[in-house]
């Protein structure tokens, strides 16, 4: 027998003293595994979806809630697709059938409005309050208009940001599409951290894929608040290949940031570099944790979440645990494939620990695909593992910085099967 | 509850289950030690290979493949001697337990 079967593996456990559920974890026989524990997780998206999911399959036991005001989700990873006509909302919208069907996950469209952390109980926007044993946070990121003069979220449907996918991507798709042959595209990145930081280098890219194709004298101006990088220069290599002189960067960083908005004239200024006005505008704003985690006290003066990233517990609340981008696990970054990891090892963290037992050192994985156009992929990895308290990264990195096309073309293939996997494994679809 | 059980069980099967313990820890010890770490660090895996490791478009599957082809491709990634776009970065993190454990557990994932 030099291939275990799981199961028999499993039951073998079981005999030996210690209990599992069919494809859970094993815990100490001895433990309170399988208590009706109640955790409600805050939030639909990479982070809440995958931990709600992930808490019923290590522990079909525990009675789980997921919270999340809307019916669908739409995804921002590949959302940049859209924009550039190549694929439909349709393709980066999904719902939580699998959930609530596959992983008996309890759905509530609802909005979290307040948190009492004393008394463990938290209300929504409908008039109901529930409690909990443990609460899980994924709520994402909000936007820090005051920090640019002008802009706002009412300006932003003249301005659109399209970092937070769904009405703002159609929005921002249909702008791309009015605009004239030889127009200008500004799009104007955030101060760090924020979301997705290669994801402002991808949407240049495939809007310029669009444009290329449909307006070719149109321009893109990139207002790049990250300065300059290794990543920014592989990005550059491409875009003299794919789209010679059609996008012009400009470095953003420290004092070219963007400090004021005018929708009117829509246009852009910054210290540096004066006033940029634009046919389209893309804005995106500097960002904190969403606004639930700072409502309750769980985020600091950085405005995210300082956690423990072992089981990604609160440091400022009791029985609170928050993860994706709203939590600070640096130096992960803030991805959906970083969310969708915290996720699971929340998870499993909160089913070990109910039992007694002690989580196990592993291995926290990342990982963004950037598409250049639908041929042409870059990515950056990143494991990470703990250590003294903190994460560190043991492995990673960008991709090779001299390859073929048919590497850039391999990428572009695994790109889409990432995009297909997590959402399959997030949203419970089987 | 799961104790009463036990205690109540005749010598013969405690000794049976005291010989399928020792013969586990001996097959496997870490597994036996760690079933937790692999199981999170496999469900890791699934995040591009999807669910039950069955594949993701052109990302290929895990489960059900044989437990030294997944040890050859992980160790090969590692070293890189096998050429890879992303699997490098990924087993370049994972020690030499890991992979056998890794390769063990999707290798016994039914096919
Ligand atoms: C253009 C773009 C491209 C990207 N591409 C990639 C990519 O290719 N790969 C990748 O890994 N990542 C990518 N990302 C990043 C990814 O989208 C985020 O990192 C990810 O969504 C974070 O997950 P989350 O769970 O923290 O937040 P979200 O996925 O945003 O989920 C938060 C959810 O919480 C809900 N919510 C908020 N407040 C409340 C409340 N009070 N009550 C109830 N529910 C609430 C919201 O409705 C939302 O559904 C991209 C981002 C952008 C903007």
């Amino acid at each position: 027998m030099n291939q275990l079967d799981r199961r028999t593996f499993i039951k073998l456990l079981g005999a030996a003293g210690v209990v599992s559920t069919t494809s859970g974890l094993v815990f100490p026989s001895s433990a309170a595994a399988g208590t009706k524990a109640r955790v409600v997780v805050v939030g639909g998206g990479f982070g809440g979806a995958t931990c709600a999911n992930y808490l019923r399959q290590y522990d079909s036991n525990l009675n789980v809630t997921l919270i999340e005001p809307n019916i669908q989700f739409v995804t921002c990873p590949f959302s940049n697709t859209v924009l550039a006509g190549m694929k439909s909302i349709n393709f980066i919208t999904h719902n939580y059938d699998g959930l609530r069907k596959n992983r008996g996950v309890n759905i509530m469209h609802d909005t979290v409005i307040s948190i009492d952390a004393t008394a463990k109980k938290i209300k929504l926007k409908s008039g109901k309050t529930l409690t909990y044993d443990r609460l899980v946070l994924s709520p994402g990121i909000s936007f820090n208009w005051h920090e640019i003069e002008g802009a706002s979220a009412e300006n932003s449907k003249i301005m659109p940001h399209a970092w937070k996918a769904g009405a703002q991507t159609t929005l921002l798709q249909k702008q791309l599409e009015a605009m004239k042959d030889g127009g200008k595209v500004i799009i104007a990145s955030p101060r760090k951290p924020f979301r997705a930081p290669p994801a402002p280098y991808e949407r240049a890219s495939l809007i310029a894929y669009y444009l290329k194709k449909t307006k070719p004298s149109s321009k893109i101006l990139l207002i790049d608040s990250s300065g300059d990088s290794e990543e920014l220069a592989m990005f550059r290599t491409g875009w003299e290949k794919l789209y010679k002189g059609m996008i012009e960067w400009v470095d953003g960083s420290e004092q070219g940031e963007i400090v004021s908005a005018d929708a009117k004239a829509l246009s852009l200024t910054g210290r540096t570099i004066g006033t940029l006005k634009g046919d389209v505008v893309n804005l995106i704003p500097p960002q904190h944790a969403g606004e639930i985690a700072r409502v309750a006290g769980l985020a600091d003066e950085s405005g995210w979440c300082p956690v423990n990233p072992q089981n990604f517990a609160s440091t400022l609340q009791k029985d609170i645990h928050v993860i994706g981008d709203a939590c600070i696990a640096d130096p992960m970054q803030k991805t959906g494939h970083s969310a969708n990891t915290q996720g699971k090892i929340c998870a499993a963290a909160i089913v070990i620990e109910l039992s007694g037992g002690t989580m196990p050192d592993v291995t926290y994985n990342t990982s963004i695909y950037s598409l250049l156009n639908p041929k042409y992929a870059l990515s950056s990895a990143g494991v990470y593992r703990l250590k003294n308290g903190k994460l560190k990264q043991v492995s990673g990195g960008l991709s090779a910085k001299k390859a073929s096309r048919k590497t850039r073309l391999k990428e572009a293939r695994f790109a889409s099967g990432w995009y297909k996997g997590i959402t399959m494994d997030t949203f419970g679809k089987i | 509850m799961k104790r009463n059980i036990f205690i109540k069980w005749n010598a013969s099967i405690y000794f049976l289950t005291i010989c399928t313990a020792v013969f586990l820890l001996s097959i496997n010890a870490v597994m036996a030690a760690a079933p937790n770490k692999i199981k999170i660090m496999a469900d890791a895996c699934l995040t591009c290979h999807g669910p039950n490791g069955a594949g993701s478009g052109k990302i290929p599957e895990l489960k059900g493949l044989e437990k030294s082809d997944i040890t050859e491709s992980l160790f090969g990634f590692k070293s890189g001697d096998e050429k890879s776009t992303i699997m490098g970065r990924y087993a370049k993190a994972l020690n030499d337990d890991e992979i056998n454990l890794l390769a063990e557990y999707f290798s016994a994932l039914d096919k």
